[in-house]
């Protein structure tokens, strides 16, 4: 599995050098967003890795070496873990760094402020529970396809999401503002569930997908 | 033992089928399978290697089935040319190696930088700025620096010009000397096969024609010529195909036993073999 994470990583190394300088520079204008950019982002880092492999052909030839389906899968979703986890890492050093410098904060300079710490944290299920919808698409279609196909499912999820927090909103449901401002116990833990729940359903559909792809 | 045994093997397409194959590569052998394009040569590297599932028959590579949990095992010990060399495109030989070195539990780091070497491939150029006879030869040092024991070729000397093929054919015939190694090359380029193969296996059409060794193969027929009444006095099933020749005179492959002693008859080729035989399965 290294050895495909590996293979990922080299394949993706300019893009993510770029991007890395990106967030960088982007966190000097637009303080407290580049986080939860970068960790979208990340979730695209595993599209652009079938784009090349769907270039290359490469998948006719993993076929051929010995590897597992399991390992093809995984290596895939780690890629994308580690990309998040980076960036998140990189985002937030960046921002911390801006912060100090432009003196953004009143009090002493922290890591994380509260508030931040918090989006962090809700930001880190977002983008694991998008990359885990995303995945089984990647491995079912070729890169074109996939990308229409992800984008399609992505405004269905987007109208239902949606419609949902209109619906919360009418009925004057507080969910939203606890999602990003209550206490971590009171509202973030069902995102890590629903995260956790999706990606552990994601990746034996991923699995099935990409045997069914191939067969 | 064998290195691969098919055996009634089946795969049906929605437009092909690879019908009832069955073929064996004793180990230390090489067998050249030869087809025309979309004879299902591709397709039954794909089933041995464990790519797909058959429907049917049975298939063992270096004693295990592609269907079991462990051929992994059995892919250690397998060296895989394809007819492109499939790395991604932004990589480097180097980097290629190292990702073979965590792919492969007895990569030989110094075998892979050797062969890089003898083929004056440049580790650290991009793989997308390789001529086709550099990727290529990048795709078998690939393959003979994890110490296999089995190689499956398929069209890996296909658009090549004929001095890297030649030397491609070398590296092959160098791997085939050692004991116990075994070679399945798949070509339509029948001459690459004639210099390498012990024996040859034909499939058309989705059929296994003949496996036999090339030697045998190449003594039990002879090549005819002469005019087109001469022709038509051989015996029927002595004429496995012919053709028309210059001057109006008759080309045909012959069985010796099929015809007389007398009869002058001139050594064919492989590739003589396969023409005729689907010249005569055609009926033409």
């Amino acid at each position: 599995m290294k050895a495909l994470m590996l293979k990922d990583f080299y394949v993706l190394k300019k893009q993510i050098w770029l991007f890395a300088l990106v967030i960088v520079i982007f966190q000097v204008f637009n303080n407290g967003t580049a986080t939860l950019i970068s960790i979208l982002y990340a979730v695209l880092l595993p599209a652009s890795a079938f784009a090349y492999d769907d270039r290359s052909h490469w998948d006719e030839m993993e076929l051929m070496l010995p590897y597992s389906t399991h390992q093809i899968v995984l290596s895939r979703y780690c890629v994308g873990w580690i990309s998040m986890l980076g960036f998140l890492l990189l985002g937030s050093l960046a921002q911390s760094a801006v912060a100090f410098l432009f003196q953004y904060f009143d009090a002493p300079v922290t890591f994380f402020r509260g508030n931040s710490l918090r989006a962090l944290l809700a930001e880190i299920p977002v983008a694991a529970g998008l990359l885990s919808f995303s995945m089984p698409v990647y491995f079912r279609f070729d890169a074109e396809k996939s990308r229409a196909v992800r984008t399609l499912l992505l405004l269905v999820l987007c109208a239902l999401m949606g419609g949902g927090v209109a619906l919360m909103t009418i009925r004057n449901i507080a969910f939203i503002d606890q999602l990003f401002t209550g206490g971590f116990e009171q509202s973030l833990w069902p995102e890590y569930l629903a995260a956790a729940l999706l990606t552990a359903v994601s990746i034996p559909l991923s699995a099935w997908a990409w045997k069914r792809r191939h067969r | 033992m064998d290195a691969i045994a098919l055996n009634g093997v089946t795969k049906a397409f929605r437009d092909f089928t690879l019908d009832n194959v069955t073929l064996t590569v004793p180990e230390g052998t090489v067998c050249g399978l030869v087809g025309e394009n979309g004879a299902g040569k591709t397709t039954a590297i794909r089933l041995l290697m464990g790519a797909i599932g058959a429907d049917g028959g049975e298939i063992s590579v270096l004693g295990r089935s592609p269907a079991s949990r462990d051929f992994r095992e059995a892919k250690q010990e397998i060296g895989i040319v394809l007819d492109e060399a499939y790395f991604p495109e932004v990589m480097t030989a180097a980097q290629v190696g190292g990702v073979m070195r965590g792919t492969y539990r007895r990569w030989d780091t110094a075998r892979y930088t050797e062969y890089l070497r003898r083929f004056e491939l440049p580790d650290k150029k991009p793989f997308k700025e390789y001529s086709r006879g550099m990727r290529m030869k990048l795709a078998i040092s690939v393959a003979l620096s994890h110490e296999a024991k089995l190689l499956v070729l398929d069209e890996a000397t296909a658009g090549l010009d004929p001095i890297v093929r030649d030397e491609i054919i070398e590296t092959f015939r160098e791997f085939a000397l050692e004991e116990g190694h075994s070679i399945l090359i798949s070509s339509h380029i029948v001459s690459d096969l004639e210099k390498l193969c012990d024996s040859i296996a034909f499939l058309h059409r989705g059929k296994l024609l003949f496996h036999e060794e090339k030697d045998a193969l190449l003594d039990r027929h002879g090549i005819f010529k002469g005019t087109a009444e001469q022709a038509d006095s051989l015996l029927p099933e002595a004429v496995v195909g012919r053709e028309a020749s210059a001057y109006g005179g008759v080309r045909a492959l012959v069985r010796r036993d099929a015809v007389p002693d007398t009869l002058i008859l001139e050594r064919p080729t492989v590739e003589d073999v396969i023409l005729f035989t689907v010249r005569g399965a055609k009926g033409i």
